[in-house]
């Protein structure tokens, strides 16, 4: 009854849609606008406004000035994207004074528009344009544009300005030690975050806009004469290969610049913190930031890399990185191996565990793959109703989630208690790992491990780990083996890997990224005892002393 | 064109990964698969000699449930729960037993839980290889499983013994044998063990022997009430008696010969050379004595072939220390004392070793491994007289036993108390 | 943009011709040896640590003669197209065969001792497809994954037998040197005929980022496979007895079963087990990939890739048929495999490495050296 005439009506839908795709096609944007403007103000101005269809947040003002008011100007821009502060200060003022001021003798028009642009302003920032789709991308971006009767120039005002967040605390990764300042929605602050970090001249922002209608900046950040131009080349070629209406995220250009596409495993770190970026670069690597979100791409990315925090170069002694490794593989096979051991190696579960493990499943009606399983399914439904629920709902979720997943289903004894602990301590443990998206990779490789643990054991889950190894090993981040430096194999570099060792010991970038300049920083640095009074012995004025001597 | 192509491919690779995960969950599913509640959890196996060629397979279960209840219901007013079973069952071999067991009680066996596999006395006369043969072919069963023999029928030892004080009846006998290793030299000996002093030229195994013994009365339990109550309820459950693992048994060629007395299982065990330690009580001076907590450190069979036969020399080192002396006149700390009692020391152990060389010869059973010495310096002697090893010449060996004994330390007191008048 | 341009470190040579070699190895030596050599078959060991080394020599040699190129492509240089041809398909069948035979090997295991009741079929279809994906992927990608493994196995392994030592009886190893140098010989011929697979490094030379570290090599892997192999022979002789060791289907196997670390973790084998399945996975990896390389030289195409799937099939029937059951396996590795095997290993490479002296093809690697 109610199909019926409702298709007709998505067909209408349809047709519409195409008409509106037409209309579209003389967009702003395109090449046919790509003319110069009128010499008429007025008609100027008209097609501007009808560019824009009369949207509200589109401002023209329109104003004479001169002795007798002899000149007319119409200053446009976009309500909330441009500081009105300068605008009235920089722009609307200086002619207010050039009317009242005491020169009378009138101005030509064709004098008008040098005058305008080289004393009148006063503002830092100006630019010339005269045709219509660069002034469009100007006011779009924030600028002020000033069109001026009796000429085809546009003067155009850098007046950008718009209600930004501040920097503050970096939301997504949590830490205790190292500097508190993230990136915010700003392309501007945010590199300017990193040239605060990186004061020299060689490090180089090459900036490029994507998307056909958000025309987002998107901008390649390395340090000329270490990043190896070659990885440069191809992080902005594969940039340019990108034609779609819209970047709102990095996570766009993610999903279109990774080696490749099929694969669970997060081909690129990405950060808003500004430290870690400037880390990244100074092992020759290439960010990539991204106007209008926080979250700065870093290129190539490398396995071990998600397991490594900021924080981990702050703190100097540092045997958390292994037990990060640890946890990866708990958090990645810990339900399976349950699974597997419970199910069909019960000799190697020691035996006053098997017994209690035995008693605990007594009366559970599920097989230990269903119930683990299930159990899995529920805390990511737990996990993901709690980030996106309002913190306030959030909570009670969480509480939810741990009575009724938790205490009331083991009382209820449809499952096991040991199967709840095994569950949390894999998320715990998945939750170890620094880098998110990377946690979301192993959390979605424990199902088909769970599967071949229930279906073979122990020898299906490591027939699942000799596949695994072999993706990951067959994938590269723009060039870079993925497994790097465990495999190709460069133990080297495993001090940074496996555990961190102190920041004298690294006096190497990592050899893969092709750095110009390998070594970073002078050998043999060591800290030592002051110099030359070991053989003192342990005299406490000689110890003083040789710390004066020091400070 | 070509992407859509690649893209397509790569899908159906990933169709297949996930057919070739799912599929044998789905139709054919997880062949070997059991769930844990599924499982019976074999705690001892006891194997007897029924009729000519039958077997009687006594298997000690675990129930994982009554453990649980035990555990939380605590000591309270509740009669206790046993929380193990027994099951006999009859059959022609140990592999027909387990299968006769596993349809007898829905469960599938377990074996990795079991500590210890107990022989029957009639059964280990006749030849304990065929009943084993099982349990090297079988991959549930580990090589470190102790292997013991009953004097009289395993199942007895199962059906009989009293638990208390372990709830599990295996842990029981651990408990025991741990009891009498703090007492006095004892040896475990496992599966891999026997296995391979079977098969080595010139050595016999041996394994402990496992007994009932008639459960002490009165005087061990705590206060007056409670014993009493004790007392009362061992009457009722009658025939419990308590564990006993003290000697051992010895093997010829794979049949038991005999059992070896106080004596002799300690002159065996002081030739197995490992650091075992235990207790021995030699006289002071006078009628009292003095206890030696001792372990044998180093242990050197030298065989000395001539043409009258054969000699061994047995070097035994001995270290230990006085753990008491019940004579105030007798003290420690004085070298000419001390020296004594290092004396009375390697007199005793002498008379250990010269009894268990004695009993081996009259067995014929060389559970010494005084064979092996001879295969292992001179091993073209050996291949004459292997064969004849046994019953022509281990009676006639003759053996030169030296110990040395050296006490080091006198505990944590120097002198004895000395009464003051 | 690729850095490495399909090479393969030295390293990573070294890791997968150890992990080819010994991954069957560590399984049926041990046995063999024992049966052979009884308590000497440590001596056998050594015996081969300095014969495999020699056998080592002209093998790589040949490889660094003729750089770039794999047997059959110089097989063509010295006996002509057609009977390069010929030694490549020949070639080609030898390894296909003893990679079924490994898989075949990994199958039996793992259902003899872990799943009794699942069809072998099952295992074999899982793994070689396992395998073809390794060898799809490419050479350098089963190479990085074996290079993680393989160390991580026997670095386990390894640590796993140092809590062994308590209950070892070293007693058990005398009478030292007893048996007569024929018996000896006959246990080195059968270790020698696992060692020989080596040859595959032939076709792994050509991959090589840098082939001058080729010789070095050889000590390497040498060294890396007979002291792993020494202490588990030791080990297995101090822990069962020569006999008892000879008669076990599985050694090894049975060894790691003895392992209790603190009492909890104990019983290890089905852990290790399924760990060293997947190393022989690398290994049958790295015999299929020789095949598949071989039969496509021979037959003139420019990738092999498009043989991996057929292929794998044929693998699975061949493994699926190669023995009737477990003992025509044992029998097969003890009586037919140390002729077969050392025939066509020690021939192949001898036959090229004389008939390119005699010709005078190629240049040594040391002539090369000094230009």
């Amino acid at each position: 009854m109610f199909r019926k005439p409702r298709r007709p009506k998505t067909m209408e839908e349809r047709k519409q849609r195409q008409i509106d795709a037409k209309l579209e096609a003389p967009h702003p944007d395109s090449q046919e606008l790509n003319i110069p403007f009128g010499l008429s103000l007025d008609d100027n101005l008209a097609l501007f406004k009808n560019l824009f269809g009369n949207a509200s947040d589109l401002l023209v003002r329109e104003f004479s000035f001169g002795a007798r008011q002899e000149i007319r100007v119409a200053l446009v821009y976009i309500d909330g994207l441009s500081d009105t502060n300068s605008i009235s200060e920089a722009i609307l003022k200086p002619f207010v004074y050039r009317s009242l001021s005491d020169d009378k003798s009138p101005i030509l028009p064709e004098s008008a528009y040098p005058m305008i642009r080289d004393w009148l302003i006063t503002f830092g920032s100006v630019k010339e344009a005269a045709r219509i789709n660069e002034v469009l991308d100007y006011v779009l971006t924030g600028c002020a544009a000033l069109f001026i009767d009796g000429t085809s120039q546009v003067l155009i005002v850098v007046v950008k300005g718009w209600k930004a967040r501040d920097v503050e605390e970096p939301k997504a990764e949590a830490f205790v030690r190292g500097p508190r300042d993230s990136f915010n929605e700003t392309l501007r602050t945010n590199t300017a975050l990193i040239r605060r970090r990186i004061k020299t001249p060689r490090l180089r922002f090459d900036t490029l806009k994507i998307g056909r209608m958000t025309k987002t900046d998107i901008c390649v950040v390395y340090i000329h004469g270490l990043t190896d131009p070659a990885l440069k080349d191809e992080v902005i070629s594969r940039l340019k290969r990108i034609d779609t209406d819209g970047i709102l995220e990095s996570g766009y250009l993610e999903d279109f610049i990774k080696d490749n596409p099929w694969t669970p495993f997060s081909l690129l770190d990405r950060t808003e913190r500004p430290d870690k970026v400037a880390g990244a670069l100074l092992e020759g690597r290439v960010a990539i930031v991204i106007d209008t979100t926080p979250f700065a791409l870093l290129v190539p990315a490398v396995f071990s890399e998600f397991l490594q925090a900021p924080e981990d170069y702050y703190e100097s002694f540092d045997y958390i990185r292994a037990f990060r490794w640890l946890g990866l593989i708990i958090a990645t096979f810990l339900p399976s191996v349950y699974v597997a051991l419970s199910t069909y190696h019960q000799e190697m579960i020691p035996t006053g565990l098997v017994l209690s493990m035995a008693a605990g499943r007594e009366g559970v009606p599920f097989p230990a793959l269903v119930e683990a399983l299930s159990m899995e399914i529920s805390f990511d439904f737990l996990r993901e109703a709690g980030a996106r629920m309002p913190r306030s709902v959030g909570q009670a979720v969480g509480i939810i989630g741990a009575l009724v997943l938790g205490q009331a289903s083991v009382a209820a004894g449809i499952v096991s208690p040991i199967m709840v602990v095994i569950v949390s301590l894999a998320a715990v443990a998945s939750f170890m790992i620094p880098n998110y998206s990377s946690s979301h990779a192993i959390r979605f490789i424990r199902f088909p491990f769970l599967l071949l643990a229930g279906a073979f054991g122990l020898p299906g889950i490591f027939w699942g780990i000799l596949v695994l190894l072999l993706h990951l090993a067959s994938l590269r981040s723009f060039g870079v083996p993925y497994l790097y430096p465990v495999a190709p194999g460069v133990p080297g570099e495993w001090k940074d890997v496996f555990f961190k060792a102190p920041r004298w010991m690294m006096d190497f970038r990592p050899s893969l990224l092709r750095a110009r300049k390998i070594r970073r920083q002078a050998p043999g640095q060591m800290p030592g005892p002051p110099g030359g009074s070991s053989g003192e012995g342990d005299d406490p004025q000689i110890v003083s002393t040789g710390r004066e001597k020091q400070g | 064109m070509k992407r859509a192509l690649k893209s397509m491919s790569v899908v159906k690779r990933l169709c297949l990964v996930l057919a070739i995960i799912l599929l044998p969950n789905i139709c054919a599913g997880c062949w070997d698969r059991v769930e844990l509640e599924q499982l019976a959890y074999v705690t001892v196996v006891g194997i007897d000699r029924d009729g000519p060629d039958g077997v009687l397979v006594t298997f000690q279960c675990v129930i994982p449930r009554m453990l649980a209840r035990g555990q939380s219901g605590g000591g309270g007013g509740a009669a206790p729960v046993k929380p193990y079973t027994n099951y006999s069952v009859k059959a022609r071999n140990v592999s027909d037993a387990v299968r006769l067991f596993e349809i007898k009680q829905p469960h599938k066996a377990l074996f990795k839980t079991s500590t210890v596999i107990i022989i029957g006395e009639d059964l280990a006369r006749k030849g304990v290889i065929p009943s084993l043969d099982f349990f090297t072919r079988k991959p549930a069963l580990r090589r470190s499983v102790w292997v013991m023999v009953a004097e009289g029928k395993a199942a007895d030892i199962l059906l009989k013994g009293d638990p208390s004080p372990e709830i599990i009846p295996a842990n029981n006998i651990r408990t025991a044998f741990q009891r009498r290793q703090d007492v006095t030299l004892t040896s475990s000996v496992d599966f891999g063990q026997l296995l391979s002093k079977l098969e080595r030229p010139g050595v016999d195994p041996f394994m402990p022997e496992i007994k009932l013994a008639p459960k002490l009365s009165g005087g061990t339990a705590g206060q007056g009430e409670t014993s009493t109550q004790d007392q009362q309820k061992d009457v009722k459950e009658g025939e419990k008696q308590v564990l006993e693992i003290v000697d051992f048994g010895v093997l010829k060629l794979g049949k038991l010969v005999s059992f070896l007395d106080i004596t002799e299982s300690r002159g065996l065990l002081w030739l197995q050379g490992k650091t075992n330690s235990g207790t021995i009580t030699v006289p002071a001076r006078g009628a009292s004595w003095a206890s030696l907590l001792v372990s044998s450190k180093r242990v050197k069979i030298t065989p000395v072939i001539s043409q009258d036969g054969f000699l061994f020399n047995i070097d035994i080192r001995i270290e230990g220390y006085v753990s008491s002396v019940q004579n105030e006149a007798v003290d420690p700390t004085k070298p000419e004392d001390l020296g004594r009692l290092e004396e009375e020391g390697e007199k005793a152990i002498l008379q250990d070793v010269m009894a268990a060389v004695k009993k081996s010869q009259e067995v014929r059973s060389d559970f010494l491994g005084l064979g092996e010495k001879i295969y292992e310096t001179d091993p073209d002697l050996w291949k004459e007289i292997g064969e004849a090893w046994r019953d022509e010449w281990l009676p006639n060996v003759q053996v030169d036993i030296s110990v040395n004994c050296k006490l080091k330390r006198t505990g944590l007191a120097a002198g004895p108390v000395q009464p003051i008048p | 943009m690729s850095l490495e341009r399909g090479m393969i470190s030295s390293r990573q040579v070294m890791f997968l011709v150890t992990n080819m070699i010994f991954a069957t190895e560590i399984q049926f030596v041990p046995a063999l040896l024992t049966m052979y050599a009884g308590q000497d078959a440590w001596v056998v060991v050594l015996i081969v640590t300095i014969v495999g080394f020699l056998f080592g020599v002209p093998i790589i040699s040949l490889g660094l003669r003729f750089p770039g190129k794999t047997p059959v492509e110089y097989g063509m240089d010295l006996l002509g197209k057609w009977g390069g041809r010929a030694l490549g398909i020949f070639l080609g069948l030898f390894f296909f065969y003893v990679a079924a035979v490994a898989v075949r090997e990994l199958a039996d295991h793992l259902v003899i001792a872990v799943m009794p009741q699942t069809p072998l079929v099952v295992f074999i279809a899982l793994y070689v497809f396992a395998i073809a994906y390794g060898v799809y992927l490419g050479l350098e990608v089963f190479a990085r994954v074996s290079e993680i493994l393989y160390p991580v196995f026997l670095g386990t392994l390894m640590l796993g037998t140092i809590f062994l030592i308590p209950s070892l009886n070293l007693n058990l190893l005398k009478p030292v040197l007893t048996h007569s140098p024929l018996e000896l010989l006959r246990g080195s011929l059968t270790l020698l005929a696992f060692y020989g697979e080596g040859l595959a490094i032939l076709f792994l030379i050509p991959c090589m980022r840098r082939p001058e570290q080729a010789p070095g090599l050889n000590m390497k892997i040498t060294l890396l496979l007979n002291i792993p192999l020494l202490v588990m022979v030791v080990m297995e002789v101090a822990m069962f007895g020569a006999m008892e060791t000879s008669r076990i289907l599985f050694p090894s196997f049975e060894l790691v079963k003895m392992i209790s670390v603190a009492g909890f973790f104990e019983r290890m084998e089905s852990f290790l087990l399924a760990f060293w399945v997947t190393t022989v996975c690398l290994k049958v990896a790295l015999l299929y990939y020789t095949a598949m390389i071989s039969f496509a030289r021979s037959l003139n195409l420019r990738d092999y890739r498009p043989l991996v799937w057929p292929g794998a099939v044929s693998l699975t029937a061949l493994a699926v048929l190669v023995f009737s059951d477990v003992t025509q396996a044992r029998e097969f590795l003890a009586r037919s495999w140390p002729l077969f095997g050392l025939s066509v290993e020690g021939g192949v490479p001898i036959l090229l490495y004389s008939l390119a002296l005699l010709r005078k093809k190629g240049v040594s690697w040391r002539g090369r050296q000094k230009k």
